[in-house]
């Protein structure tokens, strides 16, 4: 997404402090200096101070606007960050978005929230699941091809079959 | 590969493990791969944490699939390490009493599977003799002795072997019971007059005199000595009071006893040796002495190693040994400490090896070495992992080789070669190779084919050339002489190969002549340059029922034969024997005199005079031609009520001197029946 181009900085620090590497396919380029600009790029130029403002600015780029949804549980009806969410799953008729320390019932189908999060890194496993990757602690490949999840709560969700392959993809996009 | 063919269980165990290797070694690789791409990807979204997890399942998985292979290497590195700590990659050095009780549970646990129980080793007793009775009288010793006298019949020049009657020229030495007797014997003025007892030295403890030396400085007398150590109360054992216990404890012991010659023979000072003889050799003033010390096993007591180490004593003071001093050779039945002293008679110095290991059987030496054989059991690698029926792969003999560097002896080298020596004339040590010779499947080995070998080692012990089914199938070797380039060698099980092998090549050994003849010798001694002598067995229809004597011509190396031969049948004289078939040193030889003299005794009954016993000495005159001629059967005294055990005969100058348990005799060579003068020792 990012070509990093440095002509005073440390070009490696620089990564290091966005937490971004350069990719082949580029869109932005990321520079300090402006003769370093390429045309048919979106380039930033930048100074070593603007650092914390160009994070928040990859931020958005590359998570887009946050997203709120609500739910509701025993005290009432809550509205969450879905970047804290760790997984949706259905149990029943209901389907529960699970936080760290409390789950939500929402008032979603599984399809909607699938299409609404897909840039956000979230992932069908199963009929009835949707996983945020960056709430994954572990993967555990099983002998008999399935692959179980282990998300930071120490839930184990599975992974299908039907799902491994693009499970598989979403991990390397 | 093909013990895993015959042991099917093991290879489809071997098989299971390395598929369950393989499917966790590719989970392994799996699970980092997803791993890692969630790693990624989660940084690919900014989730800054994105480093690769690792999971204590990740370890278990690894830990599982290099299960087998740390087992493995863990049972190799044991292995490795335990002949780390061998020295010289072939002994191994022990560190404390405890690994040898281990050492002792391995080897029962691998070989008390074996159905091979009757292959333990034995012990050698080397130069027990028979001790004769006591003497007394008395006589002045004035005057010189003589030169021309006979030495103790050795194998190996310089390299002196104790033995039971000794001369200097002077005096004879003789041992009577638990007494020495010295008597003067010749003197330069007056000959064989001089004839009568000069002194005894009389041991009244528990000392057993069984061996001599003597030279211009030194008597050494050796003998054993037996403490008793450890004499059980009936409490002790949990018998009831009356009931007898038979639980008394010896250790047997070898003294050392040496004498100063030139001051009248007065004790210059004395070692004793716990343990029971093996062997022992006089190179000048240097002594060398073997023993062997039995180790208990149980599996119940705890046994403490620390009371059987080694222990000798120089005039009554006490030194005992170190366990770093102790060597194990592995295969070999941790049950014997064999140890190996040097005793410098001038300083009183000890030197001690010890060697943890079977009991062997037949030593050799030469002036720069010592060689010791025994058996030790090749197990297989995997007795230690798995119950096999039979962990033995094969039995072989183990040559043990010390150096002798001035006073120090030195644990050298280990060489393993296949079957069983005879005696310490299958051994030869010539220009630093050691030519040996064995066989296998022997009587009490029962199983497998006869073959009879010679093996020709280099300095470090590497097999360098070996001779393979010597002798006619069913054939074992009965003699061995090495002479310079040359090996003879009798093998027998019907009629007598006599093979002269060429061995001055030491990569080229090869069969240059060979003679059959009936009957075969027990022993073989080079007489001059071209005689070879053979004592042994045989008779005049071809079969062995006699004493037999032969004179091998070996001027044709490619044509040996038999130059002269006398044959002292069973028919004749009745059963007749001559220890000189078992015990070399009884038997006098001189070429420049053209005399061999013997021991010879027969026994027969009749049934008017009923049993009789016939002990003399049988004397030979050899001509310039190389033919026998009887010179005289030598009797102290015939058709005696007594048992008059005739065994042993010296020279000095031309005078015989025959020597029974109760005379010493003089006559000269020529006329061995002349007796000249005697003497009662009795």
């Amino acid at each position: 997404m990012f070509q990093v181009k440095m002509r005073h900085l440390n070009e490696k620090e620089v990564k290091e402090k966005l937490h971004i590497s350069s990719s082949k396919s580029y869109k932005y380029v990321l520079t300090d200096d402006k003769d370093l600009t390429e045309d048919g790029k979106i380039s930033i130029v930048f100074q070593e101070h603007h650092m914390t403002e160009i994070n928040k600015l990859i931020d958005y780029l590359v998570l887009g606007e946050e997203v709120f949804i609500t739910g509701y549980n025993e005290h009432g009806e809550k509205r969450v960050d879905t970047r804290n969410i760790l997984y949706f799953i259905i149990i029943g008729d209901d389907l529960h978005a699970v936080l760290l320390q409390t789950r939500l019932i929402v008032r979603y189908k599984l399809y909607e929230l699938e299409e609404l999060l897909e840039q956000k890194g979230f992932i069908r496993t199963s009929k009835h699941a949707i996983v945020n990757i960056t709430k994954i602690n572990y993967i555990k490949p099983a002998i008999n091809s399935k692959i179980e999840l282990e998300m930071i709560n120490k839930d184990i969700i599975e992974v299908n079959r039907s799902y491994l392959k693009s499970f598989k993809e979403s991990l390397k996009k | 590969m093909l013990f895993l063919f015959n042991n099917p269980l093991l290879l489809i165990g071997l098989l299971l493990i390395l598929t369950l290797m393989f499917l966790l070694g590719k989970q392994m690789v799996k699970e980092i791969h997803y791993n890692h791409l969630l790693a990624h990807k989660k940084r690919a979204l900014r989730y800054y944490d994105g480093e690769v997890p690792t999971n204590k399942r990740l370890y278990m998985i690894g830990s599982l699939a290099l299960a087998p292979v740390l087992v493995i290497g863990l049972f190799l590195g044991i292995r490795l390490s335990a002949d780390d700590a061998f020295v010289d990659d072939q002994f191994l050095q022990i560190s404390n009493g405890q690994q040898i009780v281990e050492l002792q549970k391995d080897f029962r646990e691998k070989y008390l599977t074996s159905y091979r129980n009757y292959l333990f080793g034995f012990a050698m007793m080397e130069d027990d003799f028979t001790a004769v009775p006591e003497t007394d009288a008395s006589e002045d010793a004035g005057g010189e002795g003589s030169d021309d006298y006979s030495d103790t019949n050795n194998q190996v020049e310089g390299v002196d072997e104790m033995d039971n009657v000794v001369t200097d020229g002077k005096f004879i030495y003789t041992i009577q019971q638990n007494k020495i007797v010295i008597t003067l014997a010749y003197t330069l003025e007056d000959e064989y007059d001089v004839l009568g007892h000069y002194k005894t030295i009389t041991y009244e403890d528990s000392f057993n005199p069984t061996g001599l030396y003597i030279d211009d400085d030194y008597l050494v007398v050796i003998g054993y000595d037996y403490m008793q150590y450890d004499e059980k109360q009936n409490d002790d054992v949990g018998l009831p009071e009356g009931d007898y216990y038979y639980g008394y404890y010896y250790q047997s012991q070898v003294g050392v006893k040496v004498y100063d010659v030139k001051n009248d023979y007065t004790i210059d000072h004395s070692y004793l040796f716990e343990g029971n003889m093996i062997g022992t050799r006089k190179i000048e003033d240097q002594l060398i002495i073997i023993t062997s010390n039995y180790l208990p096993y149980s599996e119940e007591e705890e046994i403490n190693m620390d009371e059987y180490l080694p222990t000798y004593y120089v005039d009554e003071q006490e030194f005992v040994a170190d366990y770093e001093d102790v060597r194990y050779i592995e295969g070999s039945n941790p049950n014997v400490f064999l140890t190996f002293y040097s005793l410098n008679l001038g300083t009183k110095e000890v030197d001690q090896n010890i060697l943890l290991g079977d009991s062997a059987y037949n030593l050799y030496v030469s002036n720069d070495n010592i060689y010791l054989v025994g058996s030790v059991y090749m197990f297989s690698p995997l007795a230690d992992v798995v119950n096999l029926e039979d962990p033995i792969t094969e039995t072989k003999t183990a040559i043990i080789k010390l150096s002798i560097d001035e006073y120090d002896l030195t644990f050298r080298n280990l060489a393993h070669i296949e079957g069983f020596t005879l005696n310490q004339f299958s051994m030869d040590e010539y220009q630093g190779y050691l030519r040996i010779t064995t066989t296998t499947s022997r009587w009490r080995f029962g199983d497998g084919e006869i073959n009879n070998r010679l093996y020709i080692l280099d300095e470090e012990l590497n097999i360098v050339s070996e001779l393979e089914n010597l002798g006619k199938p069913g054939e074992t070797i009965q003699s061995t002489r090495f002479v310079g380039e040359y090996a003879y060698l009798v093998t027998f099980e019907q009629t007598d190969p006599f093979y002269v092998i060429n061995v001055a090549d030491p990569e080229n050994p090869f069969v240059e002549g060979e003679l059959e003849i009936p009957g075969f010798s027990a022993y073989l001694q080079p007489f001059g340059q071209d005689f070879m002598l053979g004592i042994g067995f045989g008779d005049s229809k071809g079969g062995t029922q006699g004493v037999k004597i032969s004179l091998y011509d070996i001027r044709d190396k490619t044509n040996p034969l038999v130059h002269d031969e006398i044959i002292f049948e069973y028919s004749e004289f009745g059963f007749a024997y001559t220890s000189v078939t078992y015990n070399h040193k009884d038997l006098l030889l001189s070429y420049a005199k053209g005399l061999i003299a013997l021991p010879f005794t027969s026994y027969d009954y009749s049934s008017e005079s009923g049993q009789y016993y016939n002990s003399g000495i049988m004397v030979f005159h050899i001509d310039d031609e190389g033919m026998f001629s009887f010179g005289g059967f030598v009797q102290h005294e015939e058709d005696s009520e007594e048992n008059i055990y005739v065994y042993k005969s010296k020279f000095i100058d031309q005078y015989l001197y025959t020597v029974s348990n109760k005379y010493i005799k003089v006559s000269t060579i020529e006329d061995p029946l002349g007796i000249l003068n005697s003497t009662e020792i009795e």
